[in-house]
């Protein structure tokens, strides 16, 4: 692992109960991600790209294998611990938004920030900045009139642009993103894809997309395809362009 | 934002959240209305028993044990210094004597086994409000001689009306038989079945002379200030009365002896011998030193006992109650659990950790359980002064029926405290019932409950 590299998996394997038996969603699975990449996961349904996703993102724990997050094994956090990661360090978006019905846009955007104790341990003018930071996220992706509408008031696009902001609102260190552009149309499509390679590029944080959209592996500078839980191919399409951010 | 978003979880289904709120007001408005039902039913029996009995009852040494026979040779002597000592203790407001007494009522051919009672009318009319419990006819007055005043049972029974003569077969203090005629001066309805069934009620002067009983009584009657500091003063008046210590309850054989009260000795008194009495000079005189005392507490024992049996039932009624309405708490709790499971994986994935999950949840069961509780009490508390007011018409047989001391209108007692205690038991019990659900989400698999759909 050289110092660029913030993900690493080595050997991971995982399988779930089926009845009697376990049916095998991940195989010997390596892979190694640099800060800054934008990775689009392909593969057919089954292949086990939703089940990486979860890996990766501490929702669950590999029966094999280990998987380094900046260095640190994730194997032996605990529950807690892997929550305090999410929080801190990972940012979720879901092919069906799955925001807080009952909140407002600003809202649901703020709501990792409390989550993840990210006010507590703010003060003075980084917790001004933190407090303003969800509005101002939701400006930027053109939701300023939407910022305290409810998700039912929203069309497909601007809920899946509040739960962008969502997932980089704590500003993550890995964002991942499972089928992000299933529910949209190809304008909005194209819209949600350039905001997350803009992101991508401003705050140098990996992006790792599973996908089956054609248009997500055009933006993609790095595709990884899964076949049948292993690791069938991984190509680079484009230099990733790593900002200068700390 | 925890509390914000429980908050508004609770409006996310509306039709539930009103039901099962409805659920929680009902349950809470019902023991809110228990409550003030009970405490208003103990409230009027122990103020009928105080009416009745005083707060505090005087008796000479050993009538209390043999208070079931209603004996007039255990008696209280020299009443009069008597009455003015206990007058002058601290913390006596009134106080009034009576002698009891048992025997036969004749009145044309029927005759009846009857409880009589000789009071001084004025302190009874104080006292037990016994003039405000004529129906018919009138109470006694200055002036009047070997007058009664009959129970309402007991007038039906014996077809009694005003200005009927009845006589009273029964014994002198020293054992005599002896026969004392009354005219009827009015019917009373006491509430106290003992008197309303078979009672008679006598003027004190009368029964003194009757039963060879000058300046004497078998009860006296204390009232205080109020009617739950009553050890205090019960003790206060013994240690005044007996200057000498506890007395000691005389054996048979040691007894004071006395001239009888009256000019001629009684017939029965003293041994026989050939089948006729042979008076003697001196017999065992019915008047005793010495005082013994019961509060009020103490003398309706079975009834207070009673009570709390009465009590306890009703706290097994209140609790199957609540767990009904935590029920309803729990349910609808789940049915959010299961709704919501894919939001609570949501949560999750944000970084929510147990705790914040089972804050949330708990949150909304709270907050159920606050705004069903403020309904419920408010409600029952409602519905409770309503009927304080008009009060609840128990029937006029309810006071025989239970063989208690009883008002035929109930008057429910809304008490602030209780009111605040049920507002606490039913947020409490949300809190409770709300805690199994809130720790099942924040058990829940964070991957599980993303593929929930």
């Amino acid at each position: 692992m050289n110092d660029k590299t913030v993900l690493e998996l080595r050997g991971v394997s995982k399988s779930y109960p089926l009845g009697r038996l376990r049916v095998g969603a991940l195989n010997d699975v390596n892979l190694s991600v640099q800060r800054g990449e934008f990775v689009a996961l392909v593969g057919p349904s089954g292949s086990g790209k939703t089940t990486l996703l979860n890996l990766i993102g501490c929702l669950d724990l590999p029966d094999e294998g280990t998987i380094y997050l900046a260095g640190e094994e994730m194997q032996d956090a605990s529950k807690r611990q892997r929550a305090l990661i999410r929080g801190r360090h990972i940012g979720f978006i879901f092919q069906t938004f799955n925001l807080i019905p009952v909140l407002t846009a600003k809202e649901n955007v703020e709501y990792p920030l409390i989550l993840g104790g990210h006010y507590h341990r703010a003060k003075g003018s980084e917790l001004k900045e933190l407090r303003e930071r969800p509005a101002k996220l939701l400006t930027e992706l053109g939701l300023e009139e939407y910022i305290n509408r409810k998700p039912d008031d929203m069309s497909g696009g601007q809920r899946q642009r509040v739960a962008i902001a969502r997932s980089l609102v704590s500003k993550p260190d890995i964002v991942l993103a499972d089928e992000p552009t299933a529910n949209l149309d190809t304008k909005t499509s194209i819209e949600i894809m350039t905001l997350l390679l803009e992101f991508n590029r401003k705050h140098n944080s990996i992006f790792l997309l599973a996908t089956h959209d054609p248009l997500v592996l055009d933006f993609a500078r790095r595709v990884v395809t899964l076949v049948d839980g292993s690791v069938a191919k991984d190509e680079v399409t484009a230099e990733t362009e790593v900002a200068n951010v700390n | 934002m925890l509390i914000k978003t429980g908050l508004r979880g609770v409006l996310r289904n509306k039709r539930r959240t009103l039901l099962t709120m409805l659920a929680i007001s009902l349950a809470l408005a019902t023991l809110v209305l228990m409550n003030a039902f009970m405490d208003g039913t103990n409230h009027s029996m122990f103020e009928k028993i105080v009416e009745n009995s005083g707060h505090i009852q005087l008796y000479a040494p050993g009538y209390y044990d043999e208070s079931r026979t209603l004996p007039t040779d255990i008696a209280i002597g020299d009443l009069e210094a008597t009455m003015e000592t206990i007058g002058g203790i601290e913390g006596v407001v009134d106080s009034t004597a009576q002698i009891r007494f048992g025997g036969m009522v004749l009145h044309g051919g029927d005759d009846m086994g009857g409880f009589f009672i000789g009071v001084e009318p004025a302190g009874a009319a104080r006292i037990n409000n016994l003039d405000e419990k004529v129906i018919d006819g009138e109470y006694f007055a200055d002036g009047d001689e070997d007058v009664c005043l009959v129970g309402k049972r007991m007038a039906e029974l014996m077809k009694l009306e005003v200005g009927d003569p009845l006589t009273v077969v029964t014994q002198t203090a020293y054992g005599a038989l002896t026969a004392m005629d009354f005219t009827v001066k009015g019917i009373v309805y006491t509430l106290n079945p003992m008197i309303d069934e078979g009672g008679l009620i006598l003027d004190l002067e009368d029964v003194q002379r009757h039963l060879e009983l000058p300046n004497a009584a078998t009860a006296i009657l204390v009232v205080g200030a109020d009617m739950d500091s009553t050890i205090e003063l019960r003790d206060r008046l013994l240690a005044t009365l007996n200057p000498d210590g506890p007395p000691i309850i005389p054996e048979e054989g040691e007894i004071a002896l006395t001239t009888a009260a009256d000019d001629d000795l009684p017939l029965f008194a003293g041994d026989t011998t050939g089948g006729f009495e042979i008076p003697e000079d001196e017999v065992a005189s019915p008047t005793r030193s010495g005082f013994e005392g019961y509060t009020w507490q103490e003398l309706s024992a079975t009834i207070i006992e009673l009570t709390d049996f009465k009590n306890q039932a009703m706290d097994i009624i209140r609790g199957i109650m609540i767990i009904l309405a935590a029920a309803m708490i729990a349910n609808t709790m789940l049915t959010n659990v299961f709704e919501r499971t894919r939001e609570i994986g949501v949560l999750m994935a944000m970084g929510a950790r147990g705790r914040q999950i089972i804050s949330l949840f708990l949150t909304e069961a709270v907050f159920l359980g606050l705004l069903g509780s403020l309904v419920g009490v408010v409600l029952g508390a409602g519905v409770s002064l309503i009927l304080a007011e008009v009060g609840i018409d128990m029937g006029s047989d309810v006071s025989s029926m239970i063989s208690v001391p009883f008002d035929t209108v109930l008057y429910p007692l809304v008490e602030f405290t209780g009111i605040v205690q049920t507002f606490m038991l039913g947020v409490v019990m949300s809190l409770i019932a709300g805690l199994y659900p809130a720790v099942k989400a924040a058990r829940l698999q964070p991957t599980k409950a993303l593929r929930y759909l």
